[in-house]
């Protein structure tokens, strides 16, 4: 549409790059990120420091975990589980070339946004971006960014062992799922049936929804906050093995 | 006098009356379709079907055979069953990550039920006008001034600030007639754009 547009406005050499990022990620290319988008994301992104330990103690971007760029690779059992977890790599300015290869390595391991930043910790600074002095983290933390709606797993366990009475848990698993047990004054309405069933929830209890994964969980959610309720959603997965519960993993 | 009175009680009271019963009668039996402003920017028509949502797709389930899409700020559920057809793409499996997608449903009882899912179709570029990963990747490797060219990124602005292809530029398609100040002056220069690409 646009290339369409450009020709129309006399631009004789058009292309169009109809592959577009993911192909261009997927083929292990370079993708960078703004500023912007890591103060937005602050907190919830993997970010690396790949001047290495040294360098970083004396000025680094705010949260940041410092690995020189030769270790990082060598550091793979430290990345988080979650695949979909946001990595951005920075050095002294934009370094493109010398980031490259390690970013395509991390790719490889399965991770589906890894970048690097533009600018680097020179743009960083230039952008007034937080930084902190001194010491430095050198292990990998991630906390992945709540979607809304989500209750946290600890949480969830606290509800569950408590029982606060303003509190209901909605098991919305199929009855095949549900033979093993459900969670101890647990509710469960399959969320199928849900839509139609809204009557037999209360409406001055918080709804917390679960399933085995958090899909289904996240759909109750949208029906019964669509329906005025007041509710939340666990997005990890659950299982009940002879009416013991394993919860909480990613 | 007293029966004229009455008359145009009357006569008053079913002037108010009766648009208030049309208006009743009319919205229950009212189809309900629901199109998101991003597809209406493009897309005035849908507002005229009946019973159709448009928006973005977000996840389904096939436990549960419902899929989940977002239009505007609000989530809307839709049922499917093994008639619900689906054009675009092969299957509703297929259907991934925030694709636009038509629904066009009917009501069972609380639920709304699909009959059709339409995806987003590709879009269709003369095969001369195309140009490949690698071919790209050389020309990014060079940089615009020694590889002649000017890297357009067409994706809305948060994808943008999110991720881009090195040496790109950022002009959001909707903007395209305003921001052109931004595209080379010399016009024969190659100009390349790209978006989130086809499936």
């Amino acid at each position: 549409m646009a290339a369409r547009l450009a020709a129309k406005q006399g631009y004789t050499n058009v292309r169009v790059y109809h592959a577009g990022v993911p192909a261009w990620a997927r083929a292990g290319n370079l993708l960078l990120t703004t500023d912007d988008f890591v103060k937005k994301r602050m907190g919830f992104i993997v970010l690396i420091d790949t001047r290495g330990p040294e360098a970083a103690e004396k000025g680094h971007i705010q949260g940041a975990v410092a690995i020189r760029l030769k270790d990082v690779v060598r550091e793979k059992n430290q990345f988080p589980l979650d695949r979909r977890a946001h990595l951005v790599l920075y050095s002294e300015k934009t370094g493109t070339a010398d980031l490259a290869s390690v970013v395509k390595k991390i790719s490889s391991w399965g991770y589906k946004h890894v970048f690097v930043l533009d600018g680097g910790y020179e743009g960083w600074i230039k952008s007034n971006g937080g930084i902190q002095k001194g010491l430095v983290r050198t292990k990998i933390f991630y906390i992945p960014r709540p979607h809304p709606g989500e209750i946290v797993g600890d949480e969830f366990m606290n509800i569950v062992e408590t029982k606060p009475a303003d509190v209901l848990i909605l098991d919305v698993r199929t009855p095949s799922e549900t033979t093993a047990g459900v969670i101890e004054g647990a509710v469960n309405i399959p969320v199928d049936d849900l839509q139609g069933r809204l009557k037999e929830l209360p409406k001055d209890k918080e709804i917390i929804a679960h399933c085995r994964t958090g899909l289904r969980a996240e759909m109750a959610y949208t029906i019964l906050r669509n329906a005025g309720y007041k509710t939340r959603f666990l997005n990890d997965k659950v299982s009940v093995i002879n009416d013991k519960l394993y919860c909480c993993f990613k | 006098m007293k029966h004229m009175k009455t008359i145009l009680a009357i006569f008053i009271g079913g002037l108010i009356l009766f648009p208030l019963l049309y208006a009743n009668a009319d919205n229950s039996a009212k189809p309900e379709t629901m199109i998101s402003k991003k597809c209406l920017k493009c897309h005035q028509g849908f507002k005229k079907m009946n019973d159709t949502l448009a928006g973005n797709f977000k996840s389904s389930s096939n436990k549960a055979k419902t899929i989940q899409m977002k239009i505007n700020n609000g989530m809307k559920l839709v049922k499917f069953t093994k008639d619900t057809t689906i054009k675009n793409v092969p299957s509703i499996k297929k259907l991934k990550g925030t694709i636009p997608i038509r629904v066009h449903y009917k009501r069972v009882g609380e639920d709304l039920v699909a009959t059709e899912i339409v995806a987003k179709p590709e879009m269709k570029v003369p095969k001369d006008q195309l140009i490949g990963t690698k071919k790209l990747a050389k020309l990014v490797a060079m940089g615009p001034e020694k590889g002649d060219y000017t890297l357009v990124d067409s994706r809305p602005g948060n994808l943008y600030m999110t991720a881009h292809i090195p040496t790109a530029i950022s002009i959001p398609f909707p903007k395209m007639k305003k921001l052109s100040a931004k595209l080379p002056k010399d016009k024969n220069q190659l100009l390349i754009f790209y978006c989130e690409g086809f499936r």
